[in-house]
């Protein structure tokens, strides 16, 4: 219990030191003047450049060759957090040292305070219950995100997303040269590297579940602060505001997009996902205030959304398209006015710098590893396959939500009715439903060649904005001063709406609970996992099987020693796509391993250990003489191949 | 009405959370905690001639019962006492043995487990 509580309070000082510091002394050096960001606004901006600027404060230590290790990140973010301060005071003078740390005005007071508190209390409520069952670190896909976060920690360099794989000649196979990958990008990677070294809690830890939970219930905040922005002033905007925040956060709380995601390691989204509404956020605000350090902000948070994550920011591209083009469209007689203030904000020192320093990041330093032709020529384009072609309403009903859905679609069609009266916010705000419900469902007509599903799991958060201002707006037809229907049926309708909005998406918690994950098998696999570390070195070549053994994605993590490290058997129907054919060497070495072109792969690649599952795998193995099982335990069985 | 301070509620109770799925996350990574398993392994795969092999215990039941087979028979056997959390090597020698395959056969008295090399 004791050590419990030692390890929550090193991850929660790290994060407060690595992110919220260093963001807020960010912040607070570019807004020396007065910071115009209420505490809401102040505590997501701070959270969110602070993930932006640990990457690139690691990204410049790795390539000025210096290791990565908790003594240079931490010494380069206290470096970091003295220059803002300093810069700080020379821009405001010495006398005023306390005012970088006068609180800013709070976002929300009395009731509306309450309110608030109480809809993150249930859901962090809900999507910690939820999480209490994936505490065991088992996720494909977090094994694959903690690989090279591990190779970080381990090595004290920068990852180089590169894999080795199976290739075949002439009938005969080999182990390949690495070759570059371009699915992973460092800023999915970097914050958690950052976190394991300064907090000393490794990837097995809480470690990046936890990170990826704060960056969540971040992002559900930010459609608070941009709801907030957007509707507080207009009638019912309150009431809208308080709204948004539950249609987001207790509601659909587990569904994709949401714990699924955090549970599930899907880093990319979940980061994108935050840091989307806060360049939207800021574009509003700029526009809003005149405030070209605002705009600056939003160029340095986007930039960062680019080292993080390819498809959000693609995304987010669409989406800024399509609310400048809602905003053109619906401002057409004073369009030449927002254009010089656009062009007054754009050609500003704030804009020159921020896109100068991205400019040197992106030529200079580092590139995206996605920033290549294939990368592009596979997201643009007709789309090739049927899973692209876009959902039905049906199918990304079940993604969103049937009532989100349809109370976001209610909600589309209301910010397009008035958008003629309302500024630059309201439009971002329709321009990103609408986007992502085009991308989604009829992507053809954007030339997107991105699977619909991963497309769908952006549009709850800009839905539930929409569904919130269309539920006020119907609710105050409803009760104008020539009513359609009377007071009385309003609000008995009004009602059974929230009703059937609220037990929507309190069943779908519901059904998502209870999944829990063996922990038994799970450390069985890691005390195998450091088995193999222990008995095998740089020559021998492992394989293990992916279809049986739980966990058998982290194995990497312990050996570290390529991505695609155990060589692995992957699921079955893999092998008997046509459409994507694949090395069967895999496959054959551990179903077949008696067979003549097993013993070729064998051969070939020098594979030398197996691991599998023994109530699965074992007994083709154990018959084959070439083999001695040096270990077993209830599910694993690891088989050494001696001849 | 009365300031609500809250940034420091939200903190308070991401905290809260942040504690309990670490105390989980600790119990769930454990070999111990919960848990009721245990593994045979040879000490040395890779030395041809060593059959050492290691009894790692994270079970209730703590007596072990192993034998060694040369082929179909047995040539020697005994018992070993093994804590929770414990692992224990049993030494083997086969200096004298080629061509043979010898298997360790280890029993909680409930599973049984066997590991072998091809001499």
């Amino acid at each position: 219990m004791l050590e419990a509580l030692i390890q929550t309070s090193q991850l929660i000082l790290s994060v407060l030191f690595l992110f919220f510091l260093t963001g807020y002394a960010f912040l607070r050096a570019v807004f020396a003047a007065k910071n115009p960001f209420n505490s809401l606004e102040t505590a997501l901006f701070s959270f969110g450049a602070g993930l932006v600027i640990m990457d690139a404060l690691m990204l410049l230590l790795g390539k000025a060759g210096i290791s990565l290790n908790a003594a240079s990140v931490s010494l380069a973010a206290t470096i970091f957090v003295f220059s803002c301060v300093l810069f700080f005071l020379s821009r405001k003078g010495v006398r005023h040292w306390r005012s970088f740390l006068t609180p800013p005005a709070p976002a929300f007071s009395g009731k509306n305070a309450l309110a608030v508190l109480a809809i993150f209390s249930l859901a962090l409520f809900i999507k910690t219950i939820y999480l209490t069952d994936a505490v065991t670190p088992t996720s494909t896909d977090m094994g694959h995100h903690m690989y090279w976060v591990q190779a970080v920690v381990k090595t004290g360099e920068l990852p180089h997303y590169a894999e080795k794989d199976i290739v075949s000649a002439d009938g005969s196979f080999r182990i390949g040269e690495s070759e570059p990958i371009a699915d992973f990008i460092i800023g999915e990677h970097l914050p958690f590297a950052a976190l394991s070294l300064l907090s000393t809690l490794d990837v097995l830890s809480v470690m990046p579940l936890a990170l990826l939970l704060l960056v969540h219930m971040a992002a559900l905040l930010s459609i608070l602060a941009l709801a907030k922005e957007a509707f507080w002033e207009m009638p019912g905007g309150r009431a809208a505001t308080l709204l948004a925040f539950f249609l987001i956060a207790p509601l659909y709380a587990i569904s994709s997009s949401q714990a699924k995601f955090i549970s599930g390691g899907v880093v990319g989204n979940t980061f994108g996902n935050f840091l989307i509404p806060l360049v939207i956020l800021l574009l509003a605000k700029a526009r809003r205030t005149k405030d070209a350090k605002a705009l600056s902000l939003a160029l340095f948070l986007a930039a960062g959304l680019a080292y993080t994550h390819h498809l959000s920011t693609f995304v987010l591209l669409f989406v800024l398209l399509f609310g400048i083009a809602l905003y053109g469209a619906s401002h057409l007689k004073i369009l030449w006015g927002e254009l010089r203030v656009w062009l007054k904000l754009s050609f500003s020192l704030p804009v020159a710098i921020a896109l100068g320093g991205v400019a040197v990041f992106v030529f200079a330093i580092y590139t995206p590893t996605y920033l290549n032709t294939s990368a592009i020529d596979t997201a643009v384009g007709a789309p090739s396959k049927s899973t692209r072609t876009g959902l039905t309403i049906a199918q990304l009903a079940l993604n969103t939500g049937d009532a989100r859905l349809a109370l976001g679609l209610i909600g589309l069609v209301a910010i397009l009715w008035g958008l003629r009266k309302q500024g630059f916010a309201f439009a971002l705000l329709g321009g990103w439903t609408a986007a992502i419900l085009v991308m989604t469902l009829r992507p053809a007509l954007l030339l997107v060649d991105i699977p619909s599903t991963r497309i769908a799991n952006y549009v709850s958060f800009p839905l539930a904005i929409a569904g919130a201002f269309g539920f006020v707006q119907l609710m105050l037809r409803l009760g104008k001063e020539r009513p359609l229907v009377p007071s009385s049926l309003a609000l008995a309708l009004s009602s059974l709406l929230l009703l059937f909005v609220s037990s929507s998406g309190l069943a779908d918690n519901a059904q998502s609970l209870g999944s829990a994950t063996n922990a038994q098998q799970a450390v069985q696999t890691y005390h195998a996992s450091r088995y193999l570390e222990k008995v095998t070195d740089q020559n021998d070549i492992i394989l293990k099987d992916h279809n049986y053994l739980a966990a058998d994605a982290w194995i990497k993590t312990f050996v570290t020693r390529d991505y695609n490290f155990p060589l692995s058997r992957a699921y079955f129907k893999r092998y008997e796509d046509p459409t994507k054919p694949r090395e069967m060497c895999t496959l054959w070495m551990i179903s077949t391993p008696s067979t003549k072109e097993a013993r070729k792969c064998f051969e070939g690649t020098g594979t030398n250990y197996v691991m599998v599952n023994p109530l699965n795998d074992a007994a083709q193995l154990r018959r084959n003489f070439d083999f001695s099982q040096i270990y077993a335990s209830d599910n694993v069985a690891i088989f050494k191949r001696t001849k | 009405m009365k300031r609500i301070p809250l940034l420091g509620a939200f903190a308070l109770a991401l905290a809260i959370s942040l504690a309990l799925l670490t105390l989980l996350n600790r119990k769930a990574v454990s070999y111990d905690d919960g848990k009721d398993w245990w593994v045979l392994s040879f000490a040395d795969p890779r030395a041809e001639k060593s059959l050492d092999f290691a009894i790692e215990n994270h079970g209730d039941t703590n007596e072990f019962v192993w034998q060694v087979y040369l082929e179909k028979n047995r040539v020697s056997d005994g018992t070993l006492s093994v804590q929770r959390g414990e692992q224990r090597s049993v030494p083997v020698s086969a200096a004298d043995i080629s061509d043979k395959r010898i298997t360790i056969v280890v029993s909680d008295g409930e599973k049984t487990k066997e590991i072998y090399k091809q001499l």
